[in-house]
């Protein structure tokens, strides 16, 4: 017994089992949480490695090239870079996205563990780091305070950190920019000479003094006391009076030599949180955690913990990853709903009744609920991604009922009953239908195998595709015949009433259609040379416009973010970094309406340690705008950037700088990187500079800046080993020295409430700002003697060398940009022509990297995915009409789908990047389909015996209106997706545009062109048979 | 003693059986998915693509008056539902065990 057979005669079966399946989907969508993308852990593993003191090029040559020597071996390695800076050693492994990561940490570990002998003996243990999208920061908050400024950071630790960190799936919570608190002992130096003492010395009596300590026990009487010696600071004032000497029998104590300050640390970093002081959170979760959940508990628990702070501490959200999300999914959602309307309005339109429409309409929530049991089994996120997929699902789970409806229908208006029309209408076209839904799965389960980033990617949009279309084919063939058989009547008497007479108007209008088509099939019939010379020169015509087209990697999507980096001269004084700091904040506040929260930071963290940015320094600032929402403003991110750009350029003080906006937080790092490798720095660095002048006159380039740093000056202190040797002084002792002198000594932790502050002697301020101060410092030789540096060593100014970069265990830096108002392909190309018209200097190699690279990867890939989704439908049709030919004629419409894409993207502005591609690739499915349902009845019309023109004509004639339909309702279902300007928008945008645009212009071409070049090849194969057929008979008589 | 042989479109299967039923025609032998076309206008009925429908057929052995009655009916439905293709034939019967 067949499906629909068992279907009908079982109503109630089937009605319960899609009610099962609907409710399994609502349980699923319920428990599901929403993300942007798909889940997709960057494949990046790095090692850094310590050793302090070895400058970066020792660095380079000790630690990073006999690490990277030794790591190209680990399995699926697909780049390796690292960064050699002073002190640490950084290298970056990145693999194929299929990797098993744990796997590859391992055999890191391994070839670490075998190297280690062989590595210089100071270093530290590597540490071996996987990165994981956890790291990314899922909300930054900002927390100012007017009173509690200096007890900021412990309160919001205690207050807010902690509870905080008590959220489930909260990873980290960092704290950045607080004010600490520490204990100054300021050394008047001449003083601490005039008693023979040193900073040492100081700081052995401040550790000696502040202890306590557990001394035996006392048994007394029945009782057994245990004795404890207390000699901590109960209070920072006690330091003062601490006694360091006797100077001639009266004592001397500490504050006879040094200031003490209970005060703040002096801060290598300032945070201003829309101009007042404060200080930035960030929230991290952790990995496999939602980010939607997380921040919407983070922000239920600042809610509840706000009211508990003191009144002054503000706490504000800079930015909050989850807003974009939510209401990026939710903008998608309501698409979802336009898109059902759209085709619930075509549907109606062109069956005209309302049960009818009501059985189509149903298979939609009925196979699109199976795609929420697919994502909540494999344990995926509701993202743009699979809502996209829904949408383009969406058009095309209504045509296998549409084309069983009609049969069914037909096989009533004929006389039968609904049962049985319900059951041999649906056999007629079961076979059909499944055919049809073969070569639409041929294309979309490709998807589901190709590898890289873009695997990641597009997978959920091929499994989605595919499952719910072979639902709706199972629905169409049980659920569509119930329904029918239970709801269909024919009834031969008139039908009065406005419904009934507008659908009559609309069937007149139809059939006037219907009427004009077959009438312009004939005419074709006639001219069909013409229509076929035309149809080519179109399709070579739309060709030469590829090359105005824009091509790019990834849509940038609007997040109302943008960072600025900015470099002052390097060196500069913190206090001078901050004065341009606030005159670059007024100009913001004054021209730029849109920004609604500013975080500025200058200078650099010590806390951000081996993960922060090379170059910060002192000299540095860092922007972090929060712009009102896209709908709220006129001037998106992009425009507001660049208006930031023109500001940023007139100030004579500024170096270089970075506008950054965020799109998605997606893609690799600058949109253009020009990798030029070469070991000599001189000849590399001379090269990219030249190469970023050339950039810089390119239209579209923005911020182009190298990535090797400019040299940083430095004082180097240069002793004279003989001399040192001659006083008895190593370089340990005397290096200590100056540290402790001009940096500071930690001698001791003063205790207060549980918590700990260090207490740190120095030199006072006034003691060390010049270089006489330090040339003066006295250092104590094993003998007691006083030597003053001068004495034995110089101070000479140097430029540090650069950081030195290395991809694949070669040197080379990269000359970075952005793009304003230009494509990436555009960019590339003329980049490419300025590097042509340059001397590339011997041993200078030129690569691009950046997302260009991504691009030509990902083309890659989906071209190849494009090849393998034709040949896949190619066979499909070829094993349905038992046919090499046939499968041809009905691919035709495929190169126009490509001509309308291009035409669509060029009229609409869009850029083809991975999303209009894999749009584009959607096509061969949907426009095959059109075609087949074309040539499938012409085929039946000449088997049955008619000529091969009146086959083509009635064939037109009778299949215009399920072909019209089928693409009516794909094509509105795109429709909200091309034209929404909602955040987010610009992600799916470019996928809405490539579909309309190659649909329309395909089937246009395709009603006419293919039923000719159906008469000029097809037919020939039906005129020999026929032939052969007539001499048989012949013969025969 | 006549043999009623009714051929139908498949899709008139209840209507057939009904019309059987009514007239109180309770013997009979069925072949379901049989092939055939008309002598004049049916159109094929193979099963196949590009003939899709499929006939089933009964055969009754009725009283002489019944056939009669049998025969108007199949006219009857026929008419109603004329493009599915409904015929009939009656033969005698010389005996039966």
């Amino acid at each position: 017994m067949s499906i629909y057979s068992t279907a009908v005669k079982k109503p109630i079966t089937t009605l319960v089992i899609f009610i099962a399946v609907i409710v399994m989907g609502v349980f699923s969508l319920r428990n599901m949480p929403i993300d942007l993308y798909p889940e997709i852990d960057p494949p990046f593993i790095s090692v850094f490695t310590i050793y302090q003191g070895a400058s970066a090029a020792d660095i380079e040559t000790n630690v990073t090239r006999p690490l990277e020597d030794n790591l190209s071996i680990v399995t699926n390695l697909k780049n390796m870079t690292s960064q050699s800076r002073d002190d640490i050693s950084a290298i970056t492994l990145e693999f194929d996205y299929e990797t098993n990561l744990d796997e590859a940490t391992n055999e890191i570990r391994d070839v670490i563990s075998r190297l280690l002998r062989f590595l210089p003996e100071g270093i530290e243990q590597p540490t071996v780091f996987k990165f994981s999208s956890s790291m990314i920061p899922v909300m930054m908050l900002s927390a100012t305070a007017d009173e509690s400024y200096n007890a900021l950071a412990k309160i919001l630790d205690q207050r807010l950190i902690n509870p905080l960190n008590r959220i489930e799936g909260v990873g980290a919570v960092g704290i950045f920019g607080g004010p600490e608190r520490e204990i100054q002992v300021n050394v008047d130096p001449r003083k601490l000479e005039a008693y023979n003492l040193t900073v040492e010395q100081l700081g052995g009596i401040l550790a000696s003094e502040n202890i306590n300590l557990p001394s035996g026990n006392l048994k007394m009487g029945t009782i057994d006391y245990s004795l404890r010696f207390t000699g901590e600071f109960a209070e920072s004032d006690r330091i003062n009076n601490i006694v360091i000497t006797n100077f001639n029998g009266n004592p001397v104590f500490v504050k006879d030599v040094a200031t003490v300050k209970d005060t703040l640390a002096e801060m290598t970093i300032e945070e201003k949180i829309n101009g007042e002081n404060g200080l930035r959170l960030l929230v991290q979760k952790q990995s496999g955690a939602n980010t939607v959940k997380i921040a919407r508990q983070v922000n239920e628990m600042l809610e509840e913990i706000k009211p508990t702070l003191p009144p002054d501490i503000t706490i504000g959200v800079v930015f909050d990853t989850s807003e974009f999300i939510t209401s990026a999914i939710g903008n998608l959602v309501d698409i979802l709903y336009y898109a059902a309307i759209f085709v619930t309005l075509v549907v109606l339109f062109f069956i005209g009744r309302w049960r009818a429409t009501f059985i189509i309409i149903i298979t939609i929530p009925v196979s699109l609920v199976t795609a929420f049991i697919y994502l909540y089994f494999t344990g995926n996120t509701l993202n743009l991604i699979s809502l996209s997929s829904l949408t383009i699902a969406m058009g095309m789970v209504v045509d296998d009922a549409i084309v069983v409806l009609e049969n069914i229908t037909r096989q009533i208006e004929r006389g039968s009953t609904a049962r049985e029309a319900a059951i041999y209408g649906t056999n007629e076209v079961g076979l059909a239908v499944v055919a049809s839904t073969l070569t639409v799965v041929a294309v979309f389960l490709p998807m589901t195998l190709i590898t890289g980033l873009m695997g990641m990617f597009f997978r959920q949009l091929g499994w989605i595709v595919s499952i719910t279309i072979t639902v709706s084919t199972l629905a169409a063939l049980s659920l569509t015949p119930m329904l029918s058989s239970q709801f269909l009547k024919y009834s031969t008497s008139k039908r009065t009433g406005l419904g009934p007479k507008t659908s009559a108007f609309i069937d007149k209008a139809l059939g006037g259609l219907d009427n004009g088509y077959s009438r312009l099939l004939g005419w074709s019939v006639r001219n069909k040379w013409k229509v076929v010379f035309v149809s080519i020169a179109i399709f070579i015509g739309s060709l030469f416009i590829v090359p105005m087209i824009g091509t790019g990697f990834f849509p940038e999507a609007d997040n109302s973010q943008i960072e600025i980096n900015i470099e002052l001269p390097t060196g500069l004084r913190l206090d001078e970094t901050k004065k341009t700091a606030r005159a670059i904040e007024d100009i913001i506040r004054k021209d730029f309406p849109e920004v609604e929260s500013i975080n500025t930071s200058s200078g650099f963290s010590t806390t951000a340690g081996i993960f922060g940015n090379a170059r910060a320094g002192s000299h540095t600032i860092d922007f972090t705008l929060s712009l009102t929402t896209p709908s709220e403003r006129e001037r998106s991110v992009w425009q507001v950037a660049d208006g930031l750009r023109d500001e940023l350029v007139v100030f004579p003080e500024i170096v270089t700088f970075t506008v950054q906006t965020e799109g998605g937080g997606f893609g690799a790092g600058a949109p253009i990187a020009i990798e030029v490798y070469g070991e000599d720095f001189n000849v590399t660095t001379g090269f990219a500079e030249e190469l970023a002048a050339k950039m810089r006159n390119i239209e579209g380039t923005r911020d182009v800046d190298l990535s090797r740093g400019p040299e940083k000056p430095e004082l180097r202190i240069v002793p004279d080993q003989e001399k040192m040797a001659m006083y008895g002084l190593t370089t340990n002792t005397v290096s200590n020295a100056i540290r402790n002198r001009v940096q500071g000594l930690i001698a001791t932790r003063f205790r207060e409430d549980g918590e700990e502050y260090n207490v740190v002697i120095r030199h006072k301020e006034e003691f060390r700002n010049t270089l006489a101060d330090i040339e003066n410092i006295q250092i104590t030789n094993p003998r007691g003697q006083m030597v003053r540096l001068k004495e034995f060593a110089s101070i000479e100014e140097f430029y540090s060398p650069p950081n030195i970069e290395r991809k694949n265990r070669l040197r080379y830096l990269t000359v970075n940009s952005q793009l304003f108002g230009r494509s990436l392909g555009q960019v590339t190309a003329d980049i490419q022509k300025g590097i042509d018209e340059m001397d590339v200097p011997q041993g200078v190699e030129i690569r691009f990297g950046g997302q260009i690279l991504e691009q030509q990867e990902a083309f890659a890939d989906l071209f190849l995915l494009l090849l393998l989704s034709i040949f896949l439908v190619y066979v499909v049709m070829a094993s349905q009409f038992e046919s090499f030919s046939m499968p041809l004629i009905i691919m035709i419409a495929v190169p126009f789908s490509f001509s309308g894409v291009f035409l669509a993207l060029l009229i609409s502005g869009a850029e083809l990047n991975v999303i209009s591609f894999i749009g584009a690739i959607i096509l061969v499915g949907i426009v095959v389909k059109n075609s087949i349902v074309l040539i499938d009845y012409t085929n039946l019309m000449v088997a049955r015996g008619k000529s091969i023109v009146t086959a083509i004509k009635t064939a037109g004639r009778s299949r215009l209106r399920p072909v019209l339909m089928t693409t009516l309702t794909t094509l509105l279902a795109m429709i909200p997706l091309a034209v929404s300007t909602a955040e987010g928008s610009e992600i799916w945008q470019p996928m809405g545009i490539a579909v309309i645009g190659g649909l329309t212009f395909s089937t246009l071409i395709t009603l006419v062109l293919v039923p000719i070049v159906y008469t000029l090849f097809g037919a020939r194969k039906v005129r020999k048979t026929r032939k052969s057929n007539k001499k048989a008979i012949l013969a025969s008589s | 003693m006549k043999a009623v042989f009714i051929v139908y479109n498949q899709a008139l299967t209840e209507r057939v059986s009904e019309l059987l039923d009514k007239h109180n025609a309770r013997g009979f032998t069925q072949w379901q998915d049989v092939k055939g076309r008309g002598t004049k206008t049916g159109e094929p009925h193979y099963g196949n693509h590009t003939w899709p429908a499929m006939n089933s057929a009964v055969l009754s052995i009725v009283d002489d008056d019944l056939a009669q009655k049998l025969l108007v009916a199949v006219d009857h439905l026929n008419k109603k539902a004329e493009i599915h293709g409904l015929r009939a034939f009656i033969w005698s019967i010389d005996s039966t065990v």
